[in-house]
């Protein structure tokens, strides 16, 4: 199937920033969601997007068209999000709990559903896998690109993902099987 | 299935999504009470996720991330804007606060005055003062300024409370007042950056 953004793309391989503009365009809603439920903050979402169209505007040279242009997106996003989280400055513990920027606390205010809640207590990698397929409606195959595993392992991580969801949503318990 | 009889994670996994081609996963189900409360679980974790809307960047915001390419070298190493700015503000402040310095000591015919060391850096931040003073004050509305600039995000504007006033990127002067709308008068300026 002809990847829909591939005349876009040409155009703006060749430098045409306003391709390139358009093409953003198309796939801010799905990057800036995949950031933001990963992250848990608008803000840092919003400097993870930034960072992924500038990391993929720099790129486009040496983008082969080997695989869709959207999962290359979601590849440089899931990075970039990465990156931010690691520059996340440590809170001390004595420090109060709400944050010293205002603009923090009504992005958490923004995210603080009870999906999102219980979307941070999953461990990253389910968190990803849940967030591609169930929120963003990836296939397995694209998930298996953007992380690296093999597509046995993006179900089995999208399993682990709802069940840790549903436990914190605060439904009942589910069945840990012990050969997993 | 597994040694107990049961279906493993993935088969219950993919039974729920519509994968499996055989009916034996859907017929253990429905007589085993403990796998079916685990589909339960995932169906509801499912729902819980697909009933989600997906986000928007604010408008603007888009428009400033793709307009800051033009200024970017493919040769240049990446750095965020954000980045940019917690570096060079301070460099910033330290330039304006020697500039300050020389100008008050360099002109003819003036006595000659030193700053002793502990008015530099009140000097320094007094120019950060001065320059956040000398943005141009759109309006001035009641506050609390985090409401304001929630406000102002809201309807698609780039603004953040600094020193309990409110800034605005990237706007102009006419669109930051649409966005206050009626809001009444009162001790939160916001200015425009």
């Amino acid at each position: 199937m002809e990847d829909p953004d591939r005349h876009l793309l040409r155009r703006a391989r060749r430098g045409d920033r306003r391709a390139f503009g358009e093409l953003a365009e198309r796939h801010q809603q799905r990057l800036f969601t995949l950031a933001a439920r990963t992250l848990g903050s608008r803000e840092e979402a919003e400097d993870a997007v930034q960072e992924t169209l500038l990391r993929a505007w720099l790129a486009l040279p040496r983008f082969r068209e080997d695989a869709r242009f959207s999962t290359w997106l979601y590849r440089i996003c899931v990075n970039a999000a990465h990156d931010v989280r690691t520059q996340r400055r440590p809170q001390p513990a004595e420090q109060p709990s709400e944050p010293a920027d205002p603009r923090d606390r009504l992005a958490e205010q923004e995210l603080s559903s009870t999906l999102q809640d219980a979307l941070r207590t999953l461990d990253q990698t389910y968190r990803l896998a849940v967030v591609m397929y169930d929120l963003l409606g990836c296939p397995y195959s694209e998930i298996a690109e953007v992380t690296g595993v093999p597509e046995g392992t993006v179900k089995s991580r999208i399993f682990r993902g709802r069940a840790e969801l549903a436990r914190a949503l605060g439904t009942e318990t589910v069945r840990q099987e012990s050969e997993e | 299935m597994t040694d107990r009889g049961h279906p493993s994670n993935l088969e219950l996994f993919e039974h729920v999504e519509g994968d499996l081609r055989t009916s034996a996963v859907a017929e253990h189900v429905e007589r085993c009470e403990r796998c079916a409360g685990v589909v339960r679980q995932l169906e509801l974790a499912r729902e819980a996720l697909r009933s989600a809307p997906l986000l928007e960047l604010p408008p603007k915001r888009l428009q400033q991330m793709v307009g800051e390419l033009a200024h970017r070298d493919p040769r240049a190493p990446c750095l965020s804007v954000r980045r940019l700015i917690v570096v060079l503000t301070p460099v910033a402040a330290v330039l304006l606060a020697v500039a300050v310095l020389t100008d008050g000591t360099s002109r003819p015919g003036r006595e000659e005055r030193s700053a002793p060391p502990a008015q530099t850096s009140l000097a320094a931040s007094d120019s950060a003062e001065t320059l956040r003073a000398a943005a141009p004050v759109v309006a001035t509305v009641v506050g609390p300024a985090q409401e304001v600039a929630a406000l102002l995000r809201e309807r698609g504007l780039d603004a953040r409370v600094v020193d309990g006033s409110v800034e605005v990127t990237g706007a102009d002067a006419e669109e930051v007042k649409r966005a206050l709308g009626q809001r009444p008068a009162g001790d939160v300026p916001v200015t425009l950056r």
